[in-house]
């Protein structure tokens, strides 16, 4: 009650400041983000709920991956959104650095989020950004019956042993299903693969090393990148480990190798974030075995497991009170039911601190926001915080190289230690290029 | 024979419109003034849309991130990165090979579909085709050659177990979806071109004692074949650019480098900014799009495109094919009942065949997003679950009010600033008229994806950038050099009787255009009905340019496709739903649709 009459008085400033301070007066407030299709439908059913508490009308824009484009071109034009949802760290360190971000205040944000993610969004200083969501990309996914009863793999050997395991299985007796492969890796979408090697590479690089991968000039050549790509050529390479082999991966697409492990039993293991569960629930057979999420496995026995996370924060763009209202509102922990079906969906996570365990009723997702908020190791998706000509997106020399490198060690008899010194050299080549070719 | 009477006499009548006191060209034509205002529009759009942009591309090609002159650094650069080259051989061999593919394929079919029985519903089948997205057309062939060897339609057809969306087989297997689109306006233009030829030419050559290969030497390929088989090679060459939306949907992100063309480097490069390696792939891909659009004059040795045929001389041509009974004794006394058998069979069974991958997207349609995305499509139970779902959804409506206002829109426009531009170049007479040609002709083969930094610059400046407005802009200034041409042909080809009576009727210039308009009626449809269909169709310009405030078809279509096996249900539901607009067009305005492709074909 207090805290809604609060409000309503800043709206009320909001709306009398917009009168004197800007030409624009009382239109409804601009958020622009990346998501598209299901987690954009999403979004909007959140955001109506926002239009109902606060009567303040709010349009949603689905930029897709041009959301880079899409706000350099609004900037210029001054018709820029009031606020983003940005997925990429660079870009949010970029748009802070040439001054198009508002700071946020620190004392109302700051104790909503883990003080490592607000350190992720802090430029000289002052606070960005404030998170909404959060993935994560530390899973692999099976029918418990896979693993014959006893538990998911702890270290990267057991998974290679697994592996190894389930592709020399004996077909099964005529008229039954077909035997599935172990592994679905989407190598059609490049962004799977820098998963897989951003997840063995936090497991074995300290937080430093990970992080200095990131900057524009970074070599590449380190033992940590060199181990983890041998690692990952060592799982990939097994014979019989992907239905219809490497060249079929390649032209897998992300989806597509879940639906061979949930639906078409083509394969038995996949890897990717907690959204594989929205595509598990789209094409699960209602009967059939459910398939649970493990945590990834440590790259080395007695190492540390991997935690490495995706988010999108919230910037505000346009100085204006309904601007900074909206992202309060949306990382405010007493709107968390309007995102309820969201969560029961699929797909939704968030950092927030203040959002008490018993929203989560899914019991997947308590669990994978406890991980998060108690976790003293965790690494942001490296591949969103690239730079230059290694920044992601389609025909991004990252998911190229990684490609390259797939189809190379899952040819038959495969010269693993050439093909990873050459990724090491065409990463380091291209992270000297600091600008897009 | 008629139309060069026409001619003399139009000279006629200006020698004697000039001959009755001293020379008053404002009389005959618009005076300079008036021709001035009527270009104006399209000269601005034309000069700020598409000329300045090729400027600026040109200049930021030759200059560094400050505009400081750096010489050819910006080419060396482009072409050095990896893949350049490749791309640079791949764009020559799609602006090659493939055109050669589509003139033969459109000849051989052309000529015998003419005595095929129930010809008119294997052309239709063969041309439909060609009005369709490309965007669907990637998508039919997309499902099509799914590698998963259950349901992949092509490995079970023909026995081979074959990625054909793998790196090595990607590009034939594009130039096979590109080829199944534009066969059907070879087809129409070589059927128009047979249909024109009087008989009596082949018989003479007979009588003379000629050999087959005589008749098809003297009759068929001199007089006019020649022509057309070099205009419709110039046409499908140019248009490879279109192999763009093609490669977007079609090509898997890992084999994107082993599909990639110059249009999708420029696009990957530049990411629609202006930036100085990107310009300097454009400036060479310009600079190919410019030889061959000159070849392609000089081969056709004609005005491009050639005015369009009055609907007159259309039914002339079929009056002869109905009783032209010598040509068909001529040929049926060929000895060879092989190859007559093999004339009667062939069309019916590529018009079977080109049905394949409409099939295979309509089944894909018919199941629910489960089955269409796990199970072959002809083993799946029927079910309409994906249109009921894409019909509750409001982004498909949005996305259909969008790109219906938007086509309608822009044609309308289009063809406002081309009538006037038309009528004041109609009486341009060369060298003038030559030039104003040759520009409109560059201006209407520029690839949009090469200059779209620059555009980009342009919409910000009127703030007009990422809005629908923009996206409108752009879209008219893209249809308006074609229409110009088209119409500036078909008005020159008015009968000085009609331009005399306009005038006379008529008080002052907006009248007497106002007269002439139902002269250049076929034109007018033809260009309104292009247009439409092109607007409605496009995927680059709305990729480009359109704004997150509206949404077109096939934009929408690209979004989707985006994880294609999943999704396979709702990308095939809506690209029917998108398709069902341009074949609506084909069945109720076929005539002028084929009039218009058989004069040109289509830019961009």
């Amino acid at each position: 009650m207090n805290r809604r009459t609060l409000l309503r008085g800043a709206a009320g400033t909001a709306a009398l400041a917009t009168v004197g301070g800007c030409a624009r007066t009382g239109g409804p407030t601009q958020v622009v983000v990346v998501w598209s299709g299901y987690e954009f439908d999403q979004f909007r059913s959140v955001l109506d709920e926002y239009r109902r508490e606060r009567n303040q009308p709010v349009d949603a824009i689905s930029a897709g991956d041009d959301i880079d484009e899409l706000l350099r071109a609004r900037r210029k034009a001054g018709t820029h959104p009031h606020v983003a949802i940005l997925p990429r760290l660079g870009l949010i360190a970029d748009f802070a650095q040439r001054g198009w971000l508002v700071p946020l205040d620190r004392a109302t944000f700051a104790p909503r989020f883990p003080a490592a993610w607000n350190d992720l969004v802090t430029f000289h200083g002052q606070l960005f950004g404030a998170w909404v969501k959060f993935a994560h990309k530390s899973l692999l996914w099976t029918r418990p019956s896979i693993l014959d009863g006893g538990s998911a793999p702890k270290s990267f050997d057991g998974l290679v042993d697994l592996v190894r395991r389930l592709a020399t299985r004996p077909p099964r007796p005529r008229g039954e299903q077909r035997t599935p492969a172990p592994l679905a890796v989407g190598a059609a979408d490049g962004w799977v693969l820098t998963d897989w090697f951003e997840n063995v590479l936090a497991s074995l690089a300290s937080h430093e090393e990970y992080q200095r991968l990131a900057q524009p000039g970074a070599n590449w050549d380190t033992p940590a990148v060199r181990h983890a790509l041998s690692r990952l050529a060592e799982l990939w390479s097994i014979p019989g480990a992907l239905p219809g082999g490497g060249s079929r991966a390649l032209l897998t697409q992300y989806e597509e190798s879940v639906i061979q492990v949930v639906r078409s039993n083509r394969a038995a293991i996949v890897f990717e974030g907690d959204f594989v569960s929205s595509t598990v629930r789209r094409f699960q057979r209602p009967g059939d075995e459910p398939v649970r999420w493990y945590r990834f496995p440590a790259a080395e026995p007695g190492g540390v497991q991997p935690l490495v996370v995706s988010g999108d924060a919230a910037v505000v763009l346009r100085d204006s009170p309904a601007a900074h209202d909206l992202v309060e509102w949306l990382t405010n922990r007493a709107v968390w039911p309007a995102f309820g079906p969201w969560l029961q969906g699929g797909g939704y996570l968030t950092p927030n601190l203040t959002v008490p365990d018993d929203a989560f009723r899914d019991e997947m997702a308590l669990a994978l926001v406890q991980q998060v908020r108690t976790a003293d190791r965790l690494q942001f998706d490296l591949s969103d915080q690239l730079t230059g000509r290694l920044a992601g997106g389609d025909g991004s020399v990252t998911w190229r190289i990684l490609q390259d490198f797939f189809a190379e060690v899952t040819r038959p008899a495969p010269d693993i230690a050439a093909a990873v010194r050459r990724v090491v050299r065409r990463f380091t080549a291209a992270a000297r290029t600091l600008e897009p070719a | 024979m008629s139309t060069i009477g026409d001619r003399s006499q139009l000279l006629g009548e200006v020698v004697v419109l000039d001959d009755v006191g001293p020379p008053r060209r404002g009389r005959a034509y618009p005076s300079a003034g008036t021709t001035a205002v009527l270009l104006l529009p399209a000269a601005a759009l034309l000069g700020v849309l598409v000329l300045w942009p090729v400027v600026r591309t040109v200049h930021a090609s030759l200059t560094d991130g400050d505009g400081r002159f750096a010489g050819m650094a910006n080419y060396r650069a482009a072409l050095g990165t990896e893949g350049a080259w490749p791309a640079v051989l791949r764009t020559a061999v799609w602006a090659l090979v493939v055109p050669g593919l589509v003139t033969v394929l459109g000849f051989l079919l052309a000529a015998a579909a003419r005595r095929t029985p129930g010809h008119r519903a294997v052309t239709l089948a063969l041309v439909a085709p060609f009005v369709l997205p490309m965007v669907v057309t990637a998508v039919a062939f997309r499902l099509l050659y799914d590698p998963d060897p259950q349901r992949g339609t092509a490995i079970r057809l023909l026995h081979v177990d074959l990625l054909w969306l793998g790196p090595r087989m990607i590009t034939i297997s594009l130039v096979t979806a590109f080829v199944w689109a534009w066969v059907g306006l070879a087809l129409v233009v070589f059927r128009s071109a047979l249909d024109a030829i009087p008989p009596q030419l082949a018989d003479a050559v007979r009588v003379h004692g000629g050999t087959r290969r005589d008749v098809f030497r003297d009759a068929l390929w001199r007089p006019l074949l020649r022509r057309t088989a070099a205009l419709v090679f110039a046409l499908v060459a140019l248009a490879t650019t279109r192999s763009f939306d093609l490669i977007l949907v079609m090509a898997p992100g890992s084999v994107l480098d082993e599909s990639e063309v110059l249009a999708v480097r420029v696009w990957l490069t530049s990411g629609a900014t202006t930036s100085g390696p990107a310009a300097a792939l454009g400036v060479v891909w310009l600079a190919i799009v410019a030889l061959c659009v000159l070849i392609a004059t000089v081969g056709t040795r004609q005005a491009w495109p050639p005015p369009a045929p009055a609907p007159s001389v259309v039914e002339q041509g079929t009056g002869l094919t109905a009783d032209d009974v010598p040509a068909r004794r001529g040929w049926r006394a060929l000895p060879l009942a092989a190859v007559r058998l093999l004339r009667i069979a062939v069309p019916p069974v590529a018009a079977l065949v080109w049905a394949v991958p409409l099939l295979v997207l309509v089944g894909t349609s018919l199941h629910t997003a489960q089955d269409a995305a796990t199970r072959p499509w002809w083993a799946a139970p029927f079910d309409l679950g994906m249109y009921l779902d894409l019909s509750a959804a409001g982004q498909l409506r949005r996305s259909l009010v969008v790109t219906g206002v938007l086509a309608a829109v822009v044609t309308v426009l289009v063809l406002l600033i081309a009538t006037l531009a038309g009528y004041a170049l109609a009486s341009v007479m060369p060298p003038a008229g030559w030039l104003a040609g040759g520009v409109l002709l560059a201006a209407a083969v520029v690839p949009v994806q090469a200059i779209a930094g620059p555009v980009n610059e342009v919409l910000e400046r009127i703030h007009a950038a990422g809005t629908v407005y923009g996206l409108a802009l752009v879209h008219v200034a893209l249809g308006v050099p074609f229409a110009v041409l088209m119409l500036r042909n078909a008005l020159s080809d008015v009968p000085p009787q009609r331009l005399r009576a306009a005038r006379l009727g008529g008080r002052g210039e907006w009248a007497a255009l106002w007269r002439l308009l139902p002269a250049a009626g076929p034109a007018l449809a033809g260009v309104a009905v292009l247009e439409f269909v092109q607007v409605w169709n496009d995927l680059v310009v709305g990729l480009l340019f359109a704004g997150p405030d509206a949404t077109p078809l096939g934009f929408l279509l690209y979004g989707q496709s985006r994880q294609f096996v999943a999704n396979s249900g709702q990308i095939a539901a809506t690209s029917m739903v998108m398709s069902l607009v341009p074949l609506a067009v084909l069945a109720l305005a076929r005539r002028h649709l084929v009039a218009a492709l058989v004069s040109t074909g289509i830019r961009r």
